[in-house]
């Protein structure tokens, strides 16, 4: 019997029960991509900025080995204890025996993720009776007052409103603290003060390690961790093993590009860098200990695919750009380690169990893996862990059913029009919700039964002249649902001069195997289909596609999923977006606009699919309708529509009602512009199933916008 | 990667970004023209901005038409710096104001960069409640990037001690409460750079 995830379901209809809370939440993550945007846009070269990082961490990571042991001997040079920690006990251990030899009760403690990993400050006050451990960054000692978790990895007690941290700081301190901002940080100032100038250890994190001089790197915003690092007798610095990169010159890359990804600014307002242990007005005799952290890290070098999980700089921005992260924040969408990246984390150092509570929240949207600095491949680390999760404890209903929507499509159309009938009978309907978990509110598209292919083979195929030769991928529902607007594409590119070719043997793209962890069928689907299109690809054929999702599969999925095998890497060399290649190859064809549009309408509202973000961000498409003499506005969020492929099509808290609250925001912003947006177009199909929900707008593909 | 991938976009004058980036930033600059201007803003900023002890490190070295000269035994502080390596938690429990010496300006960044080696001359700069920093135009470099040279100069192998660098960006800061902007958490509330 598969898990049924129940605590999961419970924990996010409790966050959509909690608007005001999640409105916060949904604040901060905008802001979060906003300044970043923003703050890329001031640098010469963004993109190259990214690869820049891509190279710093694949290298540090590859030559992780002779790095520990160059950071080892130089920081021992340094005069430092170096202790390599296999995992938390062994650093629990180091610093109870530590704590104990220099009897230490106080410890004053800078924000590191790295000792949460590990829960040190719980295990040193269970092994030690007498020993305090007391964070000092705001939002970690607001949650640590409270015993939760962070709910975000920048801002940890982003979920507290400002009246609740009065009330915190109230109960601690023994005095009623008006809920004034002023008189909250007067009584933090007051509150650990005596904290930083009492304690006998401090513990910090680093964010980066380096080789080359034997330091660690420190950043904050509060100061805490000059503090910490400068003021008690003993320094101690708990650093995952990864952190560790090889020269200054690397490390000044990587401290700009933290900030620059977390919060959107060129520098966080402190960076300390700590190579020895100074002197303290008189006291010489003064200890800095470096503890570097295994706990798991070297068992993920040496996996091929979670390997790349190394390579995160921490900085959040994954989940900034999360949809349901943004919507049900990190005390859902975690463990200790929040957000996507937190999901193969999780399952590396904290095991299976712990990561697949909150895995099934990927939507399998991709926007993870677009923000991240180190351009990580985040989903499909995800898509593994998912794979883990359902080999062990089985397959949901709801997501066995709707990756199979290739069969179903297919006996669906072959029956039609009584299987639409059928499908769309309120019996039926309620049948499906309750038993097989799809939720009867949804409008399920019908299906036809002259398919594309059926079409495909009584049209005239010959180009004379043909100026190029294309492949039409033609995935689901162009072939299924919506054949008319296969043939439509097909015919656009014949009069402009590409001959088109149909192949039937291909099957639809997939991708709801590696959103539901059947990495396996989806490596099956992809080999088969990549198989069949190389042959043509060495026949000179591009293969283009009408669906976002597909050329997303074929570009960056299917070399995934095939090892970057050479026919994969080839065929993703020659896979277009549809608009991309007429743009590209027939611009010099006219196209006439199909409807009228008024001087004094509101523009076309466009809505850019999560999967074409990784590819043109639907540039193309917007350069063929004005091309056709439209006006065209983006509107958007900077994350998901909220159907996600199918995940929008399952009732309940882990399908339509996560769906449509990740997207309201959306919603809102198409159904309150002014002038009043009265038609959105979209090149996704599912996507244009969920506006047509949440909005008052008609829905079109710009292929019915344009004719030759 | 190269260096430009990092770069600003159209920066002209790195002194001037670097006082426009640290201004945004929330710090304050006092341009000065001559090492007697520097302390007399200093003991001007102790004057009008302090509510208490304040200690200034003892080795504010200028140089200034060639010659250079330590400014720090001008500077009109009540707590000297020996008093203060004698009893340095007492000294840090009473520190009002601390005026420091920045080593460098990073203009891309808007940071000084402070070179301490005492961990109670860090406290200077970050468990006082006013910073003021001198710092000399000549030492502002336009990148981050630039740094590097210096900082493993510093940190070389035969070096002795190896100092604590910091970037200072301006007052310390924190969102951690409704995402609303708060200066001054427990580093300085207020950072001024007299420039010379």
């Amino acid at each position: 019997m598969p898990k049924d995830y129940t605590n999961l379901k419970k924990k996010i209809t409790a966050a959509l029960n909690n608007p005001e809370r999640g409105k916060t939440l949904l604040v901060a993550v905008k802001r979060g991509r906003d300044a970043r945007r923003e703050q890329l846009a001031t640098l010469e070269d963004p993109e190259e900025f990214r690869a820049g990082i891509k190279e710093i961490k694949t290298s540090s990571i590859a030559n992780l080995d002779s790095l520990l042991a160059t950071f080892m001997k130089n920081c021992e040079l340094n005069g430092n204890k170096v202790f390599l920690g296999k995992d938390g006990k062994a650093v629990v251990d180091y610093i109870l025996d530590l704590a104990n030899k220099n009897n230490v009760t106080l410890i004053e403690k800078s924000k590191s993720l790295t000792t949460e990993e590990i829960e040190l400050n719980h295990h040193l006050q269970e092994g030690k009776k007498d020993l305090s451990v007391i964070e000092t960054d705001l939002g970690e000692r607001i949650i640590q007052l409270v015993d939760e978790k962070p709910y975000h990895l920048v801002f940890p007690a982003i979920h507290k409103t400002q009246g609740e941290v009065a009330d915190i700081f109230s109960k601690t301190t023994g005095t009623q603290i008006p809920n004034e901002l002023p008189a909250i940080m007067d009584a933090v100032r007051k509150h650990l003060r005596p904290v930083f100038l009492n304690s006998q250890l401090g513990i910090t994190g680093a964010n980066i390690a380096v080789a080359e001089t034997g330091s660690i790197i420190v950043e904050t915003n509060e100061g805490n961790a000059r503090l910490v690092s400068a003021i008690p007798n003993i320094h101690l610095v708990v650093v995952g093993m990864e952190k560790i990169i090889s020269t200054w010159d690397e490390a000044l890359k990587l401290v700009m590009a933290h900030p620059i990804s977390a919060t959107g600014t060129r520098l966080t307002n402190y960076v300390s860098i700590v190579t020895e242990r100074l002197p303290f007005g008189e006291n010489t005799s003064r200890e800095l200990h470096v503890i570097i952290l295994d706990n798991g890290r070297t068992k993920m070098r040496a996996d091929p695919w979670m390997k790349e999980a190394l390579e995160c700089i921490r900085c959040g921005a994954c989940m900034n750009a999360c949809p349901t992260y943004g919507v049900v924040g990190g005390h859902t969408f975690g463990y200790i380690y929040p957000g996507p990246i937190g999901i193969p984390w999780t399952e590396e150092v904290h095991g299976l169990d712990k990561a697949a509570e909150f895995a099934h929240l990927c939507i399998s949207c991709g926007l993870c893996k677009e923000i991240c600095p180190a351009d990580i491949d985040i989903p499909m680390m995800i898509a593994k862990v998912k794979e883990e999760d359902v080999e062990q404890n089985g397959q949901l209903t709801p997501n066995k059913i709707l990756s199979q929507s290739d069969d179903f499509a297919r006996i669906a159309s072959a029956t039609a029009p009584v299987s639409n009938w059928v499908i769309q009978s309120r019996l039926t309907r309620s049948f499906m919700d309750r038993f097989l978990g799809i939720e009867k509110k949804r409008k399920l598209p019908r299906f036809q039964r002259r398919t594309f292919e059926k079409r495909f083979a009584s049209i005239e195929r010959t180009v004379p002249n043909p100026k190029g030769k294309i492949v039409y991928f033609v995935d689901l529902v162009a072939n299924y649902n919506e054949p008319e607007l296969g043939i439509k594409a097909v015919e656009l590119l014949q009069k402009s001069g590409i001959e088109v070719a149909f192949v039937p043997k291909l099957k639809p793209s997939g991708m709801p195997y590696i959103s539901y962890g059947e990495l396996k069928k989806a490596k099956k689907i992809a080999g088969w289909n990549v198989d069949l299109l190389a042959d043509y690809v060495e026949k000179g054929y591009d293969i283009v596609a009408t669906e976002p999702t597909a050329v997303y599969c074929l570009k960056f999925a299917y070399p995934k999923l095939l090892d970057n095998s050479k026919k994969s890497v080839d065929v993703a060399s020659k896979s277009f977006e549809y608009f991309e290649y007429l743009e590209k190859n027939c611009r010099q064809f006219n196209l006439k606009a199909t409807r009228n549009q008024e001087a004094d309408q509101a523009p076309i509202g466009f809505h850019i699919p999560c999967h074409q973000r990784a590819l043109s961000s639907g540039k193309f498409t917007i350069s063929a309708l004005e091309r056709a003499g439209y006006r065209v506005k983006v509107i958007e969020t900077g994350t998901c529509c909220g159907m996600a492929g199918t995940f929008g099509l399952k009732k309940g808290p882990l399908g339509y009602d996560l769906s449509m609250a990740v997207g309201k925001p959306l919603f809102d912003l198409f159904n309150n512009e002014s002038p009043a947006i009265k038609m959105i177009a979209t090149e996704s199909s599912v996507c244009t199933i969920q506006l047509e929900d949440g909005t008052n707008c008609e829905l079109v593909h710009p292929l019915d916008l344009i004719s030759p | 990667m190269t260096q430009s991938a990092y770069s600003s976009r159209n920066m002209q004058d790195p002194v001037e970004e670097f006082c426009t980036r640290f201004s945004k930033q929330a710090g304050m600059i006092y341009p000065a023209k001559t090492p007697e201007e520097v302390v007399s803003l200093v003991n001007g900023l102790i004057k009008t901005r302090g509510k208490g002890e304040s200690c200034c490190s003892s080795m504010i070295q200028l140089s200034h038409n060639g010659l250079t000269g330590n400014i720090s035994s001008q500077i009109n502080a009540t707590l000297c710096p020996e008093n203060f390596r004698k009893t340095p938690l007492k000294a840090a429990g009473m520190l009002d104001v601390g005026i420091t010496k920045a080593e460098y300006g990073i203009a891309e960044t808007g940071s000084i960069v402070d070179v301490s080696y005492t961990d109670e001359h860090r406290l200077l700069s970050s468990f006082s409640r006013v910073h003021i920093a001198v710092l000399e135009r000549s030492s502002i470099l336009a990148k981050l990037s630039m740094l590097s040279p210096k900082i493993e100069e510093l940190l070389r192998a035969d070096a002795r001690p190896k100092p604590a660098i910091t970037f200072i960006g301006g007052p310390s800061r924190t969102s951690d409460i409704e995402l609303k902007s708060v200066l001054g958490v427990h580093g300085p509330h207020e950072v001024h750079v007299v420039l010379l």
